[in-house]
């Protein structure tokens, strides 16, 4: 390392009155332009704003620095807040979306989807077969009191046998 | 924020340790101990005299909400500064370009030699024009060499580059400011 790059490297510390030249560094100073130009430049350098700097009012900047600090904390917290509300209801709002798809859901959807077979009904005829309907159709508090039988005095007993068959199921 | 047992002013990783912890004393303890550098940092980068204690303010304030940003590998002040840094291009992009510095803001102190100081003062506003001239890395690394007497190992975390790079920016810092100066 020549002589001006090692006062070049030092320049900055003694600026600052963290080293002090030798007697040789400052002989070489003198004598060396550009390492004098240097100096002068990093020597200046060092002191620029250093009034501006005492003119700063630290009580007047750290206050409204915390001040604002604390508003935005708060802000902080409630965007969070907002967040977590805003997650919620998109989840909820993809289950009720995606419910309606699942194999559970499509388990317990109203008996119209499912089919039967039920081959004892078959061999009926219409009017038998509307007696049958009129018989399911009926409200289970009057089921009791019997199915209007007279369309069935016309079967016989093998008839008879099927249409019972199928309101068993 | 008391000293550490032993006596000495706690460390600044110590004091973001403690600001982030809930301890707002430990920011107002940060502020105190950088904001006089930060000022000088934003001033000789650019800044208008009246502008500077805005800008040292949002720069702290910047800092403490991304606190967590600093993983303490480059000095705290040298990290202020790359956030000042940052500030000062945002200024002076939302001015269009325009040079956030300002010659007529000048305040020539009243002392016993008023020629002296005048050519004092046109010798560092000819410096402080000239940093505004050089690209951000050349300025900010002059800069903590000059003003903070950084290592180049320090300047290079704190930069995102190398200590080799940080050499050489600050030799054409020094070089360019030489014409500049002249």
């Amino acid at each position: 390392m020549t002589m001006c790059e090692q006062l070049s490297d030092k320049m900055p510390a003694v600026a600052l009155g963290r080293a002090a030249w030798t007697d040789a560094e400052r002989a070489h100073l003198e004598e060396c332009a550009d390492c004098g130009e240097e100096w002068a430049l990093v020597s200046e350098a060092s002191r620029l704003g250093l009034d501006v700097a005492a003119g700063i009012d630290g009580h007047h900047v750290t206050e409204r620095v915390l001040g604002r600090l604390r508003v935005d904390g708060g802000r902080m917290r409630q965007r969070r807040i907002g967040l977590a509300f805003g997650g919620l209801a998109a989840a909820a709002a993809l289950i009720l979306a995606v419910w309606p798809l699942t194999p559970h859901s499509r388990a317990t959807a109203p008996a119209t989807a499912a089919e039967l077979t039920l081959p004892e009904l078959d061999s009926l005829g219409a009017p038998e077969l509307q007696a049958v309907l009129d018989s399911i159709d009926t409200p289970l508090g009057t089921a009791g009191q019997g199915v209007d039988t007279g369309e069935l005095d016309d079967l016989n007993a093998q008839e008879l046998q099927h249409v019972l068959d199928g309101m068993e199921g | 924020m008391s000293p550490t047992p032993g006596g000495e002013a706690p460390s600044d990783a110590e004091l973001v340790a403690a600001y982030r912890a809930g301890d707002e004393r430990a920011a107002t303890e940060l502020v105190r101990r950088h904001l006089g550098a930060v000022g000088r940092f934003l001033y000789s980068s650019g800044a208008g005299r009246s502008d500077v204690e805005d800008l040292v303010q949002e720069t702290f304030f910047r800092a403490f909400r991304k606190v967590d940003g600093w993983r303490g590998d480059a000095a705290f002040r040298s990290w202020l500064f790359t956030i000042a840094g940052n500030l000062l291009r945002d200024e002076y992009r939302k001015r269009k370009g325009r040079q956030v510095i300002s010659i007529e803001d000048r305040d020539l102190p009243d002392r016993a030699d008023p020629a002296a100081d005048l050519v004092a003062n046109e010798a560092a506003e000819r410096i402080r024009q000239g940093l505004t001239r050089l690209p951000r890395l050349q300025r900010e690394v002059f800069l903590l060499r000059s003003q903070e007497g950084r290592e180049y190992d320090d300047i290079a975390k704190a930069l995102g580059t190398t200590p080799g790079a940080a050499r050489v920016h600050y030799h054409h810092a020094v070089k360019r400011l030489k014409e500049l100066v002249k």
